[in-house]
């Protein structure tokens, strides 16, 4: 556990330049010029089907569909967005809501013909993902919300109580209850404990 | 009865940017010794997202969404409009504007050509005969 927080803090920073960049990107696309909204997309789709995968799972159909939604609702909110450099924690909101929105719709269902068969290539991840994405489906949707907001997305309390329109204390209180769910779900999967080292220190 | 369980999130977004205190880092350890679900979420971090790995068939599923933006109108809230659509409301103005001015001399034209006020209108009114 030591190690997880030495192994956070020796990270670097790199996604402040990135972002910086993103939301200049964000300004231009916005004022309309000339292919600015191409490289912007080239940009943040990428990120955006990866939240839907990791919603969804890396088998799920429909992907295609669900990401060509995703960015023509990140294009016609574009020009309503603050102009604070939010314009990527925007889009991967929006991927993740119609991603959390098909998940209600389509619990296991969807899965491309034949695609079970194939071996999954990092089965560690595929675990501790189905594990979020099974109580995405189970928790109430504001907790949910809020769980996926933190451990997909990866936004801070208060980018969540911006995203949500709610009040950090009120974000702090979701994520309270969804992290009882969570604990009572990793409690039911010692193979998870093990696989991670969630095993508490002796 | 069992007090609720506080999760220090703000300690463990400090730590997701590494920027904990030595003072915050051991509380934080402390937290987590006993909490699994914050040492889950920190396994995750900065997100799981971040981990997913894209398929070499994800880059035509991406060129296909950005494609079809593209070639969809694009509704961006200030007004601003294609060019095709300004060049067909200036030709739709300029219309209206012409039959508004075709309509308003027919009237002038009509009214100047019209008799004159104060001529008696008696054709039609019957009249009783006289004795």
């Amino acid at each position: 556990m030591s190690e997880i927080a030495g192994q956070l803090r020796a990270q670097p920073t790199p996604a402040i330049p990135r972002a910086d960049r993103l939301a200049d990107m964000g300004r231009a696309a916005a004022a309309g010029q000339e292919g600015a909204l191409e490289k912007l997309l080239r940009a943040l789709a990428p990120d955006m089907l990866r939240i839907l995968r990791a919603v969804l799972g890396p088998r799920q159909g429909g992907i295609d569909e669900l990401l060509r939604q995703s960015v023509l609702v990140f294009v016609s909110a574009i020009a309503q967005l603050p102009d604070d450099g939010a314009v990527s924690t925007a889009a991967l909101v929006i991927a993740f809501r119609q991603a959390l929105a098909v998940r209600g719709r389509w619990p296991g269902s969807g899965l491309e013909a034949g695609a079970a068969a194939v071996p999954e290539p990092f089965p560690e991840l595929e675990h501790r993902r189905a594990v979020i994405a099974d109580l995405l489906l189970t928790l109430p949707p504001p907790q949910a919300e809020a769980l996926g907001l933190r451990a997909v997305v990866g936004l801070t309390v208060d980018e969540i109580a911006r995203a949500t329109g709610v009040g950090a204390i009120t974000v702090r209180g979701r994520l309270r209850v969804a992290k009882e769910s969570l604990d009572a779900a990793l409690a039911r999967d010692p193979a998870l404990r093990a696989l991670v080292h969630l095993e508490p220190a002796a | 009865m069992i007090a609720a369980r506080i999760h220090p999130e703000d300690l463990i977004d400090q730590a997701k940017h590494g920027a904990l205190r030595t003072d915050q880092e051991r509380l934080l350890k402390s937290h987590l010794d006993g909490c699994a679900a914050c040492r889950f979420e920190l396994s995750l971090a900065p997100a799981l997202y971040q981990s997913i790995e894209l398929r070499a068939q994800d880059q035509a599923v991406i060129a296909r969404a950005i494609a079809n933006v593209s070639r969809a109108p694009r509704h961006d809230g200030r007004g601003k409009l294609g060019r095709k659509t300004a060049s067909a409301l200036t030709l739709l103005v300029s219309l209206l504007a012409g039959v508004a001015m075709a309509s308003a001399g027919a009237y002038l034209w009509q009214r100047h050509n019209a008799a004159p006020v104060g001529e008696p209108a008696s054709e039609g009114v019957p009249t009783a005969p006289a004795r």
